[in-house]
């Protein structure tokens, strides 16, 4: 992979998320906007300069051999077991979740001992459950289809 | 493998004898474990149950402050548990979003103060409306306290209207839409005064403004003004409310000053999702007036700064309406 | 003195003494985890205290606070993950000082420097606060613009090897802070039609992700190793002429911290990177920043302790929280009936001086309370990073989760922390984000006052002499770096230059 590619990328997706923003900007009220538009204008110019300084820099670079494949292979998938836990936090709720989560993230990050993995999944869920909703009173998410609580 | 399997199951049995409660398709929208619904025999349905109050707001902000010291007292006389969940952020429309979704059981209830039912005008992306609610009763009613800047000359209200005659004496507001803005715009209309808004991000940095010269004139919360004005800081000029308040009792009303009638204040109450049976709300309702009568709940909201006054549920049925359609044409017609 | 005496006599009971420690290990706790901050500390806490005596519960608040913005410190330097926001400038050396194998001294060393800091601002709070208060009320509108300005520029001293990544990120970030409610008019902006964003991105979730989950994905590109390949701790014990080397800038870092709290828009996380950003400047081996220098981690722990005491300086003298933890230290005093303000010293003195002798007394116990915990994170480093890696997701995720108690917060601190572990794969500095965000909003406010109150004739602020002053020294804090790297290059090229000539 050459070094300038990901320069090139970010630049690119954060123009569009500039460009998202800037369509968003005729509604706000004349006396707010100018700051936000200030703003705008100077970091799009700020990445179309990256961009082109990238791109120009791009034929001459030197191809530089990295490991991100392999590191993605694990960090992305990792991600995805995070996202699903945020997205079944409402439907299992807070202790059934928690618990595979993190037996998941102890298989998938290969724990050796089987009896260490569990003893943490459930000790840690528990007594951050019960810190939480009996000495401070936060009230954790409940499931929608199975509920584990305890009272 | 087999090992495995048996710790789990030795781990859900420890779960069980914690004392837990598993409950397995509860279906789609039912969030609580306990069922609602049985109201016990003496006839309250509140007995012995758990109560959640959202708290669209900060803990320890004066909402949530205000909702707490009533609480502790109205648990007591419904011999319920009422859990403050401050559920914060989206300007409070993520409380009240969470509050219109859940089960209209009576036992998720939430803090609400004027503005709250215009929010779909007001604000982008809410989807509920003023039908989305069951008013329930309102518990306090915060005046607000006019202080001018010693340079200013204001002292009173006929000096306060000559100052507003030009527009360009500055007004701090301690947030833009909320309670503040719609009492500027009320006394301009009052008054036929105008003048210059200044927003702040909260009375207290309003009133040091003020203090320090750099604005003229703005309407902190008691609770924020006291000790500037005691200190002799800042010159008082009213309190917004129609009769005087216990906390300060020199100073004089607006309406004691000619302006008949005027009566703004930011009052804080109780709402629960629309389709909660009344009886519940009722019963809710009047243990709060009990509870707003209590001496003691009295004596500490006076040094929390925040005026007790009670409002029951029939009568806050219509309130809530015409607040709703006041609160809705000057949003309408707002044009700063 | 005879005040002093009083509130001496106040804090030396054993039930006081017994809330100050509990709070403090409670507060460090909440410090350390990450996920957890002081602020969300002395919020949980605060209906805790309704039912106690006004001067126990503003110990027990002042425990929690003083731990929690030292604890942050302890995962920063043992994971490079900042507990608090405050402690981010810590964890730029604390981890390069583990690879070296010294974190036991770095623990100590933090330890000392926080105690130091934070006992110097509660006697700052003491003697000066008269004082001190004339100063809070000449800053107005117009100097705290200045000021956040002012912050600003330790920007580019963060970025000194990839200035322009450096500035880009900021502005960027300055963007984010814009998000939700203007203002002036209260229009939400950007909210993507998202209820969730009309108050905006909330800091806190998203400096929870940046800071943790990089840590984590780093952790995973190698999940099989321990976290110090040397696995060593490393002796705590230090040598005095070390302490002496330090001390002047602990002073210095101190005083800006006081000075930084004093200022209603910035708290001890600015203080840290403001005061990170004078050693650095002042330094003798500025090269060695980030390296693992012990000036840096001395400078942000005194500085942002110092901010503790400083900013409670507006609070009890004028009502005006300088920081978010003092924001409900406010309301915990309104509801005890304990007003802040002007005539607070004279009316409720006993609760006042048994507070700032407690603020004092905390902050040396704070030591103790201290090392037992560095003693025991140490073991940190023995944990397996697969252990280690589940244990902060989730905690990050329960933590961002309790603040605000929606669910929205914590995807945010998830997308935070995928685009931060993207951007330092990248050479973008993150730490220009957490400056931006926590400045952002202040000096859009700020600076829209000022605008109204002035409108029509803004150069009228420079009638304001504190304006002037702090303008200037803002023009100087951009130019000083700018002109420094200038230097260098031109050195670099004309040393280039005489080699080239001396081989021809």
């Amino acid at each position: 992979m050459k070094k300038s590619l990901p320069d090139i990328i970010i630049s690119i997706v954060l123009l569009g998320f500039l460009a998202s923003l800037a369509v968003q900007l005729p509604d706000i009220p004349d006396i707010s906007r100018t700051y936000p538009t200030v703003l705008i204008a100077v970091a799009a110019l700020m990445s179309v300069i990256l961009l082109v300084k990238s791109v120009l820099r791009y034929k001459t670079d030197e191809t530089v051999e990295t490991n991100v494949i392999g590191q993605m292979k694990i960090i992305v998938p990792f991600c995805l077991m995070i996202v699903a836990y945020l997205l079944l936090m409402n439907w299992l709720g807070y202790i059934v979740d928690t618990v595979l989560f993190i037996l998941a993230s102890l298989i998938y990050l290969r724990l050796k001992s089987k009896v260490a993995m569990v003893a943490i999944a459930v000790i840690m869920t528990v007594v951050i459950y019960l810190v939480f909703t009996q000495y401070l009173i936060v009230v954790m998410p409940f499931g929608r289809l199975i509920n584990v609580a305890i009272l | 493998m087999k090992k495995a399997l048996s710790l789990i199951l030795a781990s859900a049995l420890t779960l069980t004898m914690a004392g837990c409660t598993i409950t397995i398709g509860g279906g789609l929208g039912d969030g609580t474990a306990t069922t609602g619904g049985d109201v016990s025999s003496d006839g309250s349905f509140y007995a012995g149950k758990t109560v959640t109050m959202i708290v669209p707001w900060a803990a320890g902000g004066g909402a949530d402050t205000a909702v707490r010291l009533v609480c502790d007292y109205a648990e007591d006389i419904l011999g319920c548990t009422i859990v403050i969940s401050n559920v914060a952020g989206g300007g409070g429309s993520i409380g009240l979003q969470q509050l219109v979704t859940s089960n209209p059981d009576g036992l998720t209830l939430a803090y609400v103060a004027n503005t709250d039912s215009n929010g779909d005008v007001m604000l982008e992306g809410i989807t509920y409306t003023v039908d989305s609610f069951a008013p329930v009763c309102v518990f306090a009613e915060d005046p607000h306290i006019i202080v001018a800047s010693k340079d200013s000359g204001i002292t009173d209200l006929a000096s306060l209207e000559a100052a507003g005659a030009s527009g360009e004496t500055s007004w701090g507001i301690g947030g833009a839409w909320t309670h503040w803005d719609f009492l500027k715009m009320e006394f301009e209309e009052a008054t036929g005064t105008n003048y210059h808004r200044v927003v702040y991000d909260g009375g207290t940095t309003a009133i040091t403004d003020v203090a320090s010269g750099d604005c003229d004139v703005a309407t902190p919360f008691i609770s924020e003004a006291m000790s500037q004005i005691d200190a002799g800081n800042v010159v008082p000029v009213a309190v917004t409310s129609a009769e005087r308040n216990p906390s300060c009792p020199d100073i004089p009303t607006l309406a004691e000053q000619g302006l008949d009638g005027f009566d703004s204040t930011m009052w804080r109450g109780v709402v629960a999702p629309a389709g909660t049976p009344e009886s519940y709300l009722r019963e809710f309702a009047e243990a709060v007036g009990e509870a707003c009568q209590n001496p003691e709940l009295l004596e500490r909201a006076q040094t929390a700064g925040t005026t007790i006054s009670f409002i029951g549920y029939d009568e806050f049925q219509d309130y809530f309406m015409e607040n709703h359609e006041s609160v809705r044409s000057y949003v309408e017609q707002a044009d700063f | 003195m005879n005040e002093i005496l009083m509130g001496l006599t106040a804090v030396m009971t054993p039930y006081n003494l017994f809330i100050c420690v509990a709070g403090l290990f409670i507060g460090v706790l909440f410090g350390a985890l990450p996920g957890f901050s002081a602020t969300m500390a002395v919020a949980i806490f605060v209906p805790f205290t309704y039912s106690m005596e006004p001067g126990s519960a503003l110990l027990l608040l002042s425990g929690l606070y003083c731990g929690g913005v030292y604890g942050g410190s302890i995962p920063a330097v043992l994971l490079g993950i900042p507990g608090t926001p405050a402690s981010a400038p810590t964890a730029l050396e604390g981890n390069a000082l583990v690879r070296k194998g010294q974190a036991g001294k770095a623990l100590h060393l933090v330890t000392l420097a926080s105690v130091f800091g934070g006992f110097v601002s509660a006697l700052c709070l003491l003697v000066g606060s008269g004082l001190l208060a004339q100063v809070a009320m000449m800053v107005g509108q117009p100097e705290q613009m200045f000021i956040t300005i002012f912050g600003l520029s330790v920007v580019i001293m963060l970025s000194e090897d990839n200035l322009y990544k450096g500035v880009m990120v900021a502005i960027v970030s300055l963007i984010l802070a814009c998000f939700g409610q203007d203002p002036i008019e209260g229009f939400p902006r950007f909210t993507y039609g998202f209820s969730a964003l009309i108050s905006g991105l909330n800091v806190t979730s998203v400096l929870i992700g940046l800071f943790s989950l990089p840590e984590v994905f780093k952790m995973l590109e190698d999940p099989f190793g321990k976290i110090a390949e040397s696995g060593k701790v490393g002796s705590m014990k230090m040598k005095l002429s070390e302490l002496k080397a330090s001390l002047y800038n602990a002073i210095r870092s101190t005083l800006i911290g006081v000075g930084v709290g004093i200022v209603p828009a910035a708290g001890p996380d600015i203080a840290a990177f403001m005061a990170y950003n004078q050693a650095k400047k002042a330094s003798k081996h500025p090269e060695q920043f980030g390296q693992g220098a012990d000036e840096g981690i001395v400078a942000a722990e005194s500085g942002n302790n110092g901010a503790t005491g400083g900013s409670l300086i507006p609070l009890l003298t004028l009502g005006i929280p300088g920081s978010a933890p003092a924001a409900l230290f406010l309301s915990a005093m309104i509801l005890h009936g304990v007003r802040p303000g002007p005539t607070l010293f004279t009316e409720h003195a006993e609760t006042v001086y048994t507070m700032i002798i407690g603020f004092a007394v905390i902050n040396l116990l704070m030591y103790f309370v201290g090392m037992i915990y560095c003693k025991a994170g140490s073991m940190i480093l023995k944990i397996p990073k697969a252990i280690l890696a589940t244990s902060i997701v989730v905690l990050a995720v329960v933590g961002t989760y309790s603040t605000n108690r929606n669910m929205f917060d914590v995807w945010v601190m998830f997308g935070a922390g995928v685009i931060g572990y993207i951007m330092i794969r990248n050479d973008f500095p993150i730490a220009p984000i957490a400056l931006a965000l926590l400045l952002g909003s202040n000096m859009e406010k700020a600076w829209s006052v000022t605008k109204t109150l002035y409108e029509g004739e803004l150069y009228m602020i420079f009638t304001r002499p504190l304006t002037v002053a702090l303008a200037l020294f803002t023009v100087v804090s951009f130019a000083f770096p700018l002109y420094k790297m200038y230097r260098k290059h031109k050195n670099k090229t004309k040393a280039a230059k005489a080699a080239d000539t001396e081989v021809k």
